[in-house]
């Protein structure tokens, strides 16, 4: 995972670097909160990101609040890095809109946990947004049958919308998902199909009988 | 020894007096906790230049201009520069085991906050001591790595 940091001071900076590269995280280092911001704007930025509090230009906080600010489908995972005694910009920090703080100087199993959970936070993020993604795919794929349909009371042939009488198959399937096979209820056996039947049966044996009577 | 000079552009350098220092003596013994240094040999990148040696030379680099922002903090009285470069510096040499700096900045930052200068003259020059002893340490463990 991509991982942004904004950190005014070079030692501590490079330190955060050195230590998420070793945790497997490629890192995208900036010195003040106008680069970080300048790089989360855009599309395709990094989607975790650990901002000092106090920097020149703009502050950690300043950042996170421009961050919610702007629309995105997977919300960035943000980290404040706050001075041990500043419980008010943690406070501050986190109705701007941070995720998680660490008071400084921070121990690395701390920084490594919370940057894991952010990391499990956004893996259930992204993967809700593709299921609906997935979803709303599929909900536009979806054809649906609503409202009155005029119907036949003879022939069961349906009238569209452009005046069209349609056989019921016909109208089904161009405006459903539905694809129709074709058979034979057991009431319309007995009452359609049995009766052709015998009456096939019977011009067959009056033809056989004609013919014998001709013999 | 060596002193930290500020010049009249309040740029700072480190300047040795005497014949450089080839290790830590035993009155730096102490300013640096090595330990802390070391547990960043972990985080070695095989390939890449040795991570301590740019660690220290980032703070060697940046530790002087720290000074020279609180020295003229504190003479034109601006609480909040000399506690932004207070806690700037106390994170960095926190960092690094620089425990003794570390606390004098947290001194500093705290002599900022109420808007005291009285001592901050007097902590200045504490720390410069003992930035200077961290220094050795540290010119003596970069000088180990190379």
């Amino acid at each position: 995972m991509r991982i942004l940091i904004a950190e005014d001071d070079a030692v501590s900076r490079r330190a955060l670097e050195a230590k998420l590269n070793r945790w497997g995280h490629e890192v995208t280092v900036t010195s003040d909160g106008a680069e970080a911001w300048d790089v989360l704007r855009r599309d395709g930025a990094p989607l975790l990101a650990i901002l000092d509090v106090e920097m020149p230009c703009m502050g950690g906080i300043e950042v996170c609040r421009r961050v919610r600010e702007t629309p995105r489908s997977v919300s960035p995972y943000l980290i404040l890095l706050t001075a041990r005694s500043g419980k008010e910009g943690v406070v501050l920090g986190l109705e701007a809109g941070a995720n998680d703080y660490v008071a400084k100087p921070f121990d690395p199993a701390e920084l490594r946990a919370r940057v894991n959970a952010g990391l499990q936070m956004l893996g259930l993020q992204i993967n809700l947004a593709e299921r609906v993604r997935e979803l709303e795919e599929a909900l536009s794929q979806v054809k649906q049958l609503q409202g009155l349909l005029p119907i036949c009371s003879y022939c069961k042939s349906i009238r569209d919308d452009s005046n069209y009488w349609q056989r019921v198959e016909s109208y089904i399937g161009k405006h459903s998902d539905v694809q129709f096979s074709h058979s034979i209820c057991p009431d319309c056996y007995e009452q359609v199909v049995q009766p052709q039947l015998d009456e096939m049966k019977r011009k067959q044996e009056s033809e056989q009988s004609g013919v014998r009577l001709s013999d | 020894m060596s002193i930290i000079r500020v010049d009249a552009d309040r740029s700072t350098h480190w300047e040795l007096v005497s014949p450089a220092h080839a290790g830590a003596d035993a009155a730096a013994l102490g300013a640096v906790d090595v330990a802390v240094l070391d547990g960043f040999a972990a985080l070695q990148a095989e390939g890449e230049p040795d991570l301590i040696v740019e660690l220290i030379d980032l703070y060697l680099e940046d530790a002087p201009r720290k000074v020279a922002s609180m020295l003229e903090a504190v003479a034109l009285a601006d609480e909040g520069a000399l506690g932004r470069a207070a806690h700037s510096l106390k994170g960095s040499s926190a960092s690094l085991g620089a425990g003794q700096v570390a606390a004098l900045c947290g001194e500093l930052e705290r002599t900022g906050d109420d808007g005291s200068f009285e001592w901050a003259g007097a902590l200045l020059a504490r720390m410069g001591q003992e930035l200077e002893r961290a220094r050795r340490v540290f010119a003596a463990e970069r000088q180990k790595r190379l």
